[in-house]
């Protein structure tokens, strides 16, 4: 009786185990299901709103103050620690912490009193930071200033660390300026490849052009890298699209004549054919689209909207039709479908800019 | 042998049948640098640093692939020429890793020597810097592909001097490079004779005699006698 009672009690155990397990790993594949089909990157190449009104333009030769700050989801309390730096905390430690931080930061700022402020790590709906949206409280202390903002990553829920999950987060860069920004742009940043691309977050830089009297430009670049990589080579690869991108404008007029000097060289002095021939697509464009090329030296602007770094279209107050123009000539232009739809939604975007700068 | 008469930056100059024009300018004066000329090796017009424009039509050919025509009209110096030179001159040296200071042949180089010619004080382009190799496995000599510039002088002596045809070139444009029989260690060639022509005949630092660079001399020996010599004797 003992016995067979010994055994019925194991018999009922062991059931309960296999439930458990049963359980676990159905949990286990419906939240891998959640992330895989949840799994989506924000697509490049976003037009900015810019919010805020601020006024006037720059001048060349002037002082100006500028900020860049990660605040942290409001999170880092003098006693906090984040967990993958070997903390004990994935989330703030409580919503009157991430309120008093991002207060205690706005009034820092306001006392700085920057013309020009680059902040990373701003949530506005996070389950860390408990929901606080730290965006509206940044553009809101800091009054009399254009703002823009990228979204870096909106995530799934995270079941991770398992002790304390960060949970869905949404966290931007956020760029304020005294000076009127006439348009931003969200470029993607490279991210891991293969299974943990599953894990990694999306990265962005944010692109604000603010005109400079005298028909010039100042580019911020708002940054926020990968961070808590093991080998540093998506950080490598990020850098390096960031240097390329910066650099893609960076053209003036001498270029264009070395340039054309240099094609002329090659083309004369070659012993080989190849050599004789391969400088002719470039001094056939510059002698029939030459005013494509100073489009994009003098005033950084790519009339077929292929070039990525005018995807921020120039000042649209002074010229009304340059969304529409951009978007007609990409459709004409030799851009493939993928760049014209980009062309095409940077218009319609932007004109949404405009109703919120008017409103 | 049969007499040609040309015209050189409008000089009337006479040279005889077989010469090239760069031979006729030399002869009478008149300056066309070279770099990958060498008297007394077949020429093959690889630098283009001689090009010249024969008129009326302005085309440019190289001085020393030019052969003599009788009534022919050539410009070997222009501000055009003088352009197109120096972008050669700074072509060649954005293309590798031409560094002077470290260098080898510092001071005995004729790249070297063509750029401070024209006046070239910096360069414009970005280097391409790439990271090429040393074979050092020659017991006499060594090859640092950072320093050629493809002149094939070296290949040109050991066929046509030497006969041992131990040096040739593989790939295209900017892949190309010398090398030693099929592609081996210069130290394994079965066909080098060890003669060294083509060491004396490189104008670069490319090839280079071993035991020569500064670092190699030893001529820091004397250092440790610094400190014996303000040694007190009792």
């Amino acid at each position: 009786m003992l016995l067979s009672g010994g055994a019925r009690d194991m018999k009922r155990v062991l059931l309960s185990l296999a439930w458990l397990i049963t359980a676990a790993v159905v949990l286990f594949t419906a939240y891998a299901g959640y992330v895989l089909l949840s799994y989506r990157r924000i697509p490049d190449n976003q037009m900015l709103g810019v919010s805020g009104s601020a006024a006037g333009t720059l001048e060349t030769g002037a002082a100006y103050a500028l900020v860049s700050w990660n605040v942290g989801f409001g999170a880092y309390s003098s006693d906090y620690s984040f967990f993958m730096d070997g903390g004990e905390h994935a989330r703030a430690l409580s919503k009157d912490a991430v309120l008093e931080n991002t207060a205690a930061a706005a009034r820092r700022l306001q006392a700085l009193d920057p013309d020009f402020a680059l902040l990373q790590e701003v949530d506005w709906d996070s389950d860390r930071s408990y929901h606080v949206d730290q965006r509206a409280l940044f553009e809101g202390s800091l009054p009399g200033r254009a703002a823009a903002y990228a979204v870096n990553y909106d995530s799934a829920y995270l079941f991770y660390p398992p002790s304390e999950p960060i949970g869905r987060s949404r966290a931007g860069i956020l760029t304020l300026s005294r000076a009127r920004i006439a348009g931003a742009v969200r470029r993607s940043l490279p991210v891991e490849t293969g299974f943990s691309k599953f894990l990694d977050l999306d990265r962005c830089y944010s692109v604000s052009r603010i005109p400079v009297a005298g028909g010039r430009e100042l580019c911020l670049y708002n940054l926020h890298l990968s961070a808590y990589t093991t080998d540093g080579l998506i950080a490598v690869a990020q850098l390096r699209m960031l240097l390329d991108r910066i650099s893609e404008g960076r053209a003036d007029l001498a270029d264009l004549d070395r340039l054309e000097q240099l094609s002329l060289m090659v083309k004369r002095t070659s012993l080989c054919g190849l050599g004789q021939n391969a400088p002719n697509p470039i001094l056939s464009t510059l002698r029939y689209f030459r005013e494509e090329y100073l489009a994009h030296v003098t005033d950084r602007t790519c009339p077929a909207g292929v070039c990525s770094f005018c995807r921020v279209l120039a000042d649209r107050a002074a010229d009304g039709s340059g969304a529409a123009g951009g978007a007609a000539a990409a459709g004409t232009g030799a851009g493939t479908a993928v760049e014209r739809d980009a062309a095409e939604s940077a218009a319609v975007e932007n004109d949404g800019v405009e109703e919120v700068a008017v409103a | 042998m049969s007499m040609r008469t040309l015209t050189i930056d409008g000089v009337e100059v006479v040279g005889t049948e077989g010469q090239s024009v760069l031979d006729v300018a030399r002869a009478n004066g008149i300056p066309i640098p070279t770099l990958c000329h060498l008297d007394g090796l077949p020429d093959v017009g690889s630098c283009r640093l001689c090009v010249v424009e024969v008129q009326p039509s302005g085309r440019l050919v190289p001085a020393c692939m030019l052969p003599v025509e009788e009534g022919l009209e050539v410009v070997a110096n222009s501000e055009t020429l003088h352009a197109h030179r120096r972008q050669i001159i700074e072509l060649l040296f954005t293309e590798r890793n031409h560094v002077c200071a470290v260098c080898v042949a510092n001071n005995d180089c004729e790249l070297q020597d063509r750029a401070q010619e024209l006046g070239i004080t910096h360069l414009d382009l970005c280097p391409v810097s790439p990271k090429l190799g040393v074979d050092a496995s020659h017991e006499l000599f060594a090859v640092d592909h950072n320093r050629c510039i493809l002149c094939m002088r070296c290949v040109r002596v050991c066929a046509e001097i030497e006969g041992a045809r131990t040096w040739g070139v593989k790939g295209r444009g900017i892949e190309s490079r010398v090398i030693t029989d099929f592609d081996g260690p210069w130290g394994e060639s079965k066909t080098c004779t060890g003669c060294g022509k083509c060491v004396q005949v490189c104008p670069t630092g490319a090839l280079f005699e071993k035991g020569t660079a500064a670092a190699e001399v030893g001529r820091r020996e004397f250092l440790p006698y610094l400190t014996t010599m303000r040694e007190e004797t009792p």
